[in-house]
Formats: structure tokens, C-alpha cells, sequence
């Protein structure tokens, strides 16, 4: 592995080639959609999803686990080709990045300790403290509609939850197969509960219309082909099938 | 779980170490090639070589690492395209971390290196000049065996700095210690559990080297004396 990359690194300059397996990003740190397991391998739901996705159009892919910071720029660069990693499509990444179709219209909800008896809305949650993960589609939501709240952003996925369970936090909000992944089913989690609506896209615009691949936006012909791979694993069942395998309760 | 888990996590020491020594002989001899610039009697060389200084020594490891790594080469590639090359480039990881850390670190191990060459009677260097000596017989025979003796505390004192400077380029996207912590700690939901395997290794490699070096200054020593008598 070492002495690939170090090869690799020797050649500095290099040209484009398109023979070359595609260089697919992912930022590992997000359970159950894309983290490591004990062994470092690659696991989750858009790990799954794009390797099928790659098997199905007949593509050559490398999914690499990378530095959320280096993704968007390193798309825009022609350091990857493609990053799934969750990503909601807004109109302000439109204009930078191309995305394929969506894949997953994801559910985002609140969590809390249970029988908090907290009224999820902007005044319920006035003078409240909301801990989110920093820069993710929840993160603009609560700017934008809880403007009474105190909101605590936090660099991980996984420092909100220590914030809720140390009482520095009242209520989190994040994407719900996370939230029962990552938190409702560990020994830490067993104290609290879903509150408040369904939120999706529909709900508000700062959700996004959905999780697509980013790909750059000169690259038209990869976006054509990752939608060909997507229509496949979506007729053929696969797409249904890892659905009903990690959001399934 | 958390054996593999660790396993992993410290699988990444070999790349952390790796990058710490690479580092540490790009910054020692660049360094050296510093100290001795600053010592020269052209006082242009010296400006240029204090100014450098000032500025690495201002700009925090961060910034300078991703300004590196992210803005270098689309800076580069916009100046390429723009001159319809048709070339591209790409830093990897791996060297940008460690050729951003070495020049880093040459700037604080050419001021521990001045200081050392400054220690070093001019009496000695003229008297084997007046011998006849070749420079560079100068250099290894006379100036590098008391260097290393002279500038060792300070030596150590950058090279343990580095050590743990190195988790920086887990922001770059590679696999070391601190990026592999991270990913198991997202994975896990135990962020303390995993941060603390990498914080073990940190510690581990530090007090390692400070035990090796101490041995080197007594050696060191040693051999000073014996050549004095």
C-alpha cells in the first residue's frame, strides 16, 4: 500500500487518463453511510451503493477514504472523480460541481432525552441549546429556523451525542438512520428518543433535494454512466435491498 | 473489537514514522544549508534567509499545510491552463506532508544549528584551513563532530515538536495515526477510547526517541573527551 503510494507519489506530473480506475472519495467518518471497520476496510450503505453502482456500469472504481476538507476542492481539481459521502444536492453546490440522479431521499430528525416533553419548533426551542454537526444540511437548517436556540456546532458526528448525554446539549438534530445507528442503539443512546417531525427536503430547503454523486462538472460523460449504473441497481432490486438493509427498523 | 480497532490505528504509526524521519533529514539538511547561509558574510543571503524564517515560523503548521497541499497546486494548474500546456498537477499526500513539514522545521532547526556553529571556536576552523584541510574534511572532521554534540538539545526539542506536528497532514486525507483514530472513533461512537491508542502512540514514540537521544549526547560526549586527551 505504502510502496504504491510513494510510486505514485514520485510521478508528480501526470496526464489525465481515463483508462486509469476512477478515484471515488469518501469521507469514512460517518456511520452507518460511510465510516472503517476494526480492520480499516470501507463499510456502510454509500459504500455498498457505489460499488454496485460501479459493478452495474461497468466501471473501473477506487473508493478511497479522504479528508472531508480536500473532497469538493478536490473534485473541482481533478483529484477524484466522483465523492459519495451523503451529499445533498443545493443549488449553490450546482454551481460548482456536477451531481448523478438522486439516489436517497434521506430523513432527518431530532433527538432528545426521553420524556424531555421539548415542543420541537422554534418557539418550543427557544433558549434551548441544539448541538449539530458543523457545515452538514442541519446545521443550515437550525441557523435558518431557530434563530431563539443557542446552537452548538461540533467538527464530528460523533461529539454531538457527548454534548447530549453530558447535559450540554438539549436536543441534536441529524440524518435519523445515523441517529439510530450511531446513538439510540448503543449503551448511550438508551436514555433517549426520535422527537419532533420527519424532515425531509420537502420540509425546507436548506435538506436539499436529495443525496447524489458529486462528480466534476466537465466530466458529463462519467455522470451519464454513473445514472445508467443507478437505473440498473434500482431495477434490478439492489438499490431496494440496501435500503431495507441499513434504514429498515 | 477495540484490539482490531487499535491494530489498525497504530498499523498507521509505520506511515507517521516514516513521514517524522523523512521530515527530519529534509529539515537537518536544509537546515544546515540555512545556518551556514546565515553565518556568510553576504548580507543579502543573510536578509533572505532571516526573512524566510520570520515567515515559517509565523504562519502556523496548519495554514501553511493546506495552503500547500490545497492552493499550491490549483494555483499551479490554473497558471497551466491558462498557458494551454495541457499538463497537470498533483501533490500527493504523502510528499506534501512531509516536504511542507521539512521545510517547516528547517526554519527552527537552522536557528538551533547557527547557535552550534557559533559555539564553535574560530580559532579551530583557521587553524585547519591553515593546515591545508579540504572544506569538507573541515566540515566532517572538525565542525559536524562538535555540532552534533552542541546542537543535540535543541535538535531533540524539533524533533519531538515534529513527531506530533506530523498529525496535521490527517487533514490532507493521509492514513496516519490520527486519521485512522478519527475514522474509528466516527465508527465506534468511543471517540476517547480511540483518541487515546493514538495519543499512547504519540508518547510512546516521544519517550523512545528522548531515551535514544540522551544515550547519543552521552556517546557524544564521551568521544569528546576522549579525542581531548
Amino acid at each position: 500500500m505504502l510502496r504504491l503510494k510513494l510510486a505514485l507519489a514520485m510521478s508528480l506530473l501526470a496526464a489525465p487518463a481515463l483508462a486509469a480506475p476512477l478515484n471515488i472519495a469518501t469521507d469514512a467518518t460517518f456511520p452507518p453511510f460511510e465510516s472503517i471497520d476494526a480492520n480499516g476496510k470501507l463499510v456502510g450503505y454509500d459504500i455498498e451503493l457505489m460499488e454496485a453502482v460501479c459493478k452495474a456500469a461497468a466501471l473501473e472504481c477506487n473508493i478511497a477514504n479522504a479528508a472531508w476538507d480536500g473532497m469538493i476542492p478536490g473534485l473541482i481539481d481533478g483529484k477524484y472523480d466522483a465523492l459519495i459521502s451523503q451529499l445533498t444536492v443545493t443549488d449553490k453546490r450546482r454551481r460548482v460541481i456536477a451531481f448523478s440522479d438522486i439516489y436517497s431521499h434521506p430523513t432527518f430528525r431530532f433527538v432528545a432525552k426521553k420524556g424531555a416533553g421539548l415542543d420541537i419548533s422554534p418557539e418550543g426551542l427557544a433558549g434551548k441549546t441544539i448541538a449539530v454537526q458543523t457545515g452538514t444540511p442541519m446545521d443550515a437548517y437550525v441557523t435558518a429556523h431557530y434563530p431563539q436556540s443557542t446552537i452548538k456546532r461540533y467538527d464530528t458526528g460523533s461529539a454531538p451525542y457527548l454534548e447530549l448525554t453530558g447535559g450540554r446539549a438539549d436536543v441534536h438534530i441529524s440524518y435519523q438512520a445515523q441517529v439510530v445507528h450511531s446513538f439510540l442503539k448503543s449503551g448511550a443512546g438508551k436514555d433517549y428518543e426520535l422527537v419532533g417531525p420527519e424532515l425531509t427536503g420537502a420540509d425546507a430547503p436548506e435538506f436539499g433535494e436529495g443525496v447524489a454523486i458529486a462528480i466534476g462538472k466537465r466530466n458529463s460523460e462519467l455522470v451519464e454512466k454513473v445514472n445508467e449504473g443507478l437505473a440498473k441497481i434500482r431495477e434490478d432490486g439492489t438499490l431496494e435491498a440496501l435500503n431495507k438493509k441499513y434504514f429498515e427498523q | 473489537m477495540f484490539a482490531d480497532f487499535a491494530s489498525t490505528i497504530l498499523a498507521a504509526g509505520v506511515l507517521t514514522l516514516l513521514l517524522a524521519l523523512g521530515a527530519l533529514v529534509l529539515s537537518s539538511v536544509l537546515g544546515l544549508v540555512l545556518a551556514y547561509g546565515r553565518l556568510s558574510r553576504r548580507r543579502w543571503l543573510v536578509r533572505l534567509i532571516q526573512t524566510f524564517n520570520f515567515v515559517i515560523r509565523g504562519i502556523p503548521d496548519l495554514v501553511l499545510m493546506l495552503l500547500v497541499f490545497y492552493s499550491l497546486p490549483a494555483a499551479i494548474n490554473q497558471f497551466l491552463e491558462w498557458s494551454g500546456s495541457g499538463l497537470w498537477v498533483e501533490f500527493s499526500p504523502f510528499w506534501a506532508g512531509m516536504v511542507t513539514l521539512g521545510v517547516i522545521f528547517s526554519a527552527y532547526m537552522s536557528e538551533t544549528f547557527k547557535s552550534g556553529l557559533q559555539n564553535i571556536p574560530r580559532g579551530q576552523i583557521e587553524a585547519a584551513e591553515a593546515y591545508g584541510l579540504h572544506p569538507w574534511r573541515i566540515f566532517w572532521r572538525i565542525t559536524l563532530p562538535q555540532l552534533a554534540r552542541l546542537a543535540l538539545p535543541g535538535f531533540t526539542n524539533n524533533w519531538l515538536v515534529m513527531v506530533k506536528a506530523t498529525a496535521l497532514v490527517s487533514l490532507l486525507g493521509l492514513q496516519d495515526v490520527m486519521f485512522r483514530a478519527k475514522g474509528a472513533a466516527e465508527a465506534t461512537g468511543q471517540p476517547f477510547t480511540y483518541y487515546l491508542v493514538a495519543g499512547g502512540f504519540y508518547l510512546a514514540v516521544t519517550l523512545a526517541s528522548t531515551f535514544g537521544l540522551l544515550a547519543l549526547a552521552r556517546q557524544l560526549e564521551q568521544t569528546n573527551h576522549a579525542g581531548r586527551t
